[in-house]
């Protein structure tokens, strides 16, 4: 009841005009916080990477997260080679383990192993892992709006903050003013700030239990043109997900 | 035996013809194995094919089912003798009995995983045999008395044991492990007592375990058995960016000496994805000298009783991701007590969705005489494996 009352008023208020356009940029970054990360969320995603030899490969895994995504637990069904390996991501993304189902063992990973692509893909695990990043590893400026396929933006640039361990110089995104939902994201080299690395597109918005939800997300990498699609095959974002989960005994259920 | 497992897997397959979807999975793995032998000055080629079946049935929310069969099929060069790769010194006072000495590859089937894991409030209790896999380092665990992993393949699948096993967790940040192994005599069995726990950015853990510790002596071919008592401990956790690790384990021996082992190693991912892991490894009673090894040292170590010959080694891995589908890596691997080394360079390349390629160097650099001396025979392997 707490979580439906405080998503009307977030709506209500993301929503008046007046105000919305007197959002700074940290202000607007929060917001997008608050949409990606909600406090529980278990979903079934689909990753499919169209590979450098051409041929389209399928990942599917249960997401879990809790707390805003301080907590979160990924659990390979598809394919075969990886089916029951996981990752438990603590403190947003600070402490990691892996656990390999075939040989039955669990590894704590340092963050470092944050900057491996996940199963070739154009997604880092860097990427797809901590919660706040985006508060916490990055300034926001914002920037003069667009408008992205016909929908009103803001444009934010997230450049990052000078003790952080973020693996890009500087983000730029834009988030659609209606929903607070990034509609788009360009990541740059961190060496050469000018060098864009990749893109992520986000799109089939859909307010499931409240929650503005992009059902699709792109990732593009503009260097060697690889492409990794990623979907939602569902979401529940009420569930009641126990503390137990996100432990080493729930990395090896 | 064969008819015991082919029984068991009928009763396991009938059992879950009343259980609701059960899982099977596994993979198919041909592999092509050459190495040179200086004494025959001959390539030998063995070839192999396993096949490993798995079955998951989940019967009701906390009880789960697990087992895996592996066929194994030999073919070529299967059978050879331990000797042949030895020095002469080494090998001169066992000729009298040279076929003790004689090793062969045989087709069989074995049991990695038959198990039934039931989840309680305060526990988890996994009962037949499974895989059991503790401790933080990466090519040696000092604290598992259960394993031994191939340094030139340390990621490969361990064997199943037998046992009980308690997993409890006392809060949210330790947990315990217990662990009986009956093997063969309920009232000698290996029992372990392990104690995790997480502090800040690490985990460590204390460990107790004691087991009967079977030996054979050779060139007498002597057996003794004496109880082994293992105390140690693991870390692992970051340290100014750098994944950092170390484990360590005294062990009481009833009858001959003491000794105690250690590992400690750290790795990192660069940012262009470039991998690299360093581990070195100590054991107290191991010799110093390659003029020391003997060969009942090098007997030990073929047959997975020492996890060393020589007293300290040193691995370092690297890896690198050159294209989405090819990794390749190199493990280097020394005795720094004789100044041996082995290289293993690798490629993996993802063929296909759950089709991987694998090609591994064995080369040994060592002289005569030493750990990782070129007389253990250089040469290479392809494994495919096709996942199902």
């Amino acid at each position: 009841m707490r979580q439906k009352t405080a998503i009307i008023f977030f709506t209500l208020w993301a929503l008046s005009p007046t105000l919305a356009q007197e959002l700074t940029g940290d202000q607007i970054i929060e917001r997008v916080d608050e949409i990606m990360n909600p406090q529980q969320m278990q979903a079934e995603m689909t990753m499919i990477i169209e590979t450098s030899s051409g041929e389209l490969r399928e990942f599917v895994y249960q997401s879990y997260s809790k707390n805003h995504g301080e907590k979160n637990l990924m659990r390979y069904l598809k394919p075969s080679k990886l089916r029951g390996n996981g990752t438990l991501m603590l403190n947003y993304s600070d402490d990691i383990w892996a656990y390999f189902h075939k040989t039955k063992r669990v590894r704590k990973l340092a963050e470092h192993a944050k900057r491996q692509k996940m199963e070739g893909s154009d997604f880092s695990y860097e990427d797809m892992g901590s919660g706040n990043a985006f508060v916490m590893d990055y300034a926001a400026e914002r920037l003069e709006d667009e408008k992205v396929e016909g929908i009103d933006c803001y444009v934010v640039e997230l450049t990052r903050k000078e003790n952080s361990d973020a693996g890009y110089s500087r983000l730029i995104m834009w988030v659609d003013k209606s929903n607070f939902v990034p509609l788009m994201l360009d990541y740059y080299d961190l060496k050469d700030a000018e060098l864009k690395l990749k893109y992520l597109t986000m799109s089939d918005v859909e307010v499931i239990q409240g929650i503005p939800t992009p059902k699709r997300m792109v990732m593009t990498n503009t260097l060697d043109n690889s492409q990794t699609m990623m979907e939602i095959n569902s979401v529940n974002y009420e569930v009641d997900l126990d503390d137990n989960l996100f432990t080493e005994r729930g990395l090896r259920e | 035996m064969r008819n015991m497992i082919f029984l068991s897997l009928i009763l396991v397959l009938v059992a879950l013809g009343n259980c609701k979807e059960p899982d099977f999975f596994g993979y198919f793995e041909p592999q092509l194995m050459t190495f040179y032998s200086h004494k025959s000055d001959d390539w030998a080629l063995l070839n192999s094919n396993k096949l490993r079946l798995d079955i998951e049935v989940k019967p009701g929310k906390k009880v789960k089912f697990g087992a895996n069969v592996n066929f194994y099929n030999y073919y070529g060069t299967t059978a050879y003798n331990l000797l042949d790769y030895l020095s002469p010194e080494i090998t001169a006072i066992a000729q009298p009995h040279e076929q003790y000495y004689e090793f062969a590859y045989k087709d069989s089937i074995e049991l990695d995983n038959v198990y039934l894991r039931m989840s309680f409030q305060y526990a988890d209790v996994t009962v037949g045999i499974q895989q059991i896999s503790y401790g933080t380092g990466y090519a040696w665990n000092p604290t598992d008395i259960f394993n031994r992993k191939d340094v030139l393949d340390p990621t490969y699948e361990q064997p199943g044991h037998n046992a009980v096993r308690f997993d409890v967790p006392l809060n949210r940040n330790v947990s315990m492990m217990v662990i009986y192994a009956p093997g063969d005599n309920w009232n000698v069995p290996t029992a372990l007592l392990r104690l995790k726990a997480r502090l800040g950015r690490f985990d460590f853990s204390f460990c107790g375990t004691t087991t009967p510790w079977k030996q054979t002596f050779y060139p007498v071919l002597g057996y003794r058995e004496e109880e082994r008592i293992l105390v140690g401990g693991d870390l692992v956790g970051q340290l100014m960016g750098l994944g950092v690790w170390i484990e360590g384990a005294y062990n009481h021996m009833q009858l001959t000496e003491d000794f105690w082992e250690m590992t400690a190693g750290l790795d990192y991912t660069l940012r262009n994805e470039l991998y690299i892991l360093g581990e070195i490894y100590y054991h107290s009673e191991a010799s110093s000298s390659s003029d020391d090894y003997t060969l009942n040292d090098w007997m030990s170590y073929f047959s997975g009783l020492t996890r060393t010959i020589g007293q300290s080694q040193a691995y370092v891995f690297i890896q690198y991701p050159i294209t989405d589908l090819i990794h390749i890596s190199s493990s280097i691997i020394g005795c720094i007590n004789d100044e041996s080394v082995a290289l293993v360079p690798q490629l993996n390349y993802s063929l296909f969705q759950d089709v991987e390629l694998t090609v591994f160097g064995n080369l040994y650099m060592g002289n005569e005489g030493t750990m990782y001396s070129k007389d253990l025979g250089n040469g290479g392997q392809i494994r495919l494996r096709v996942y199902f």
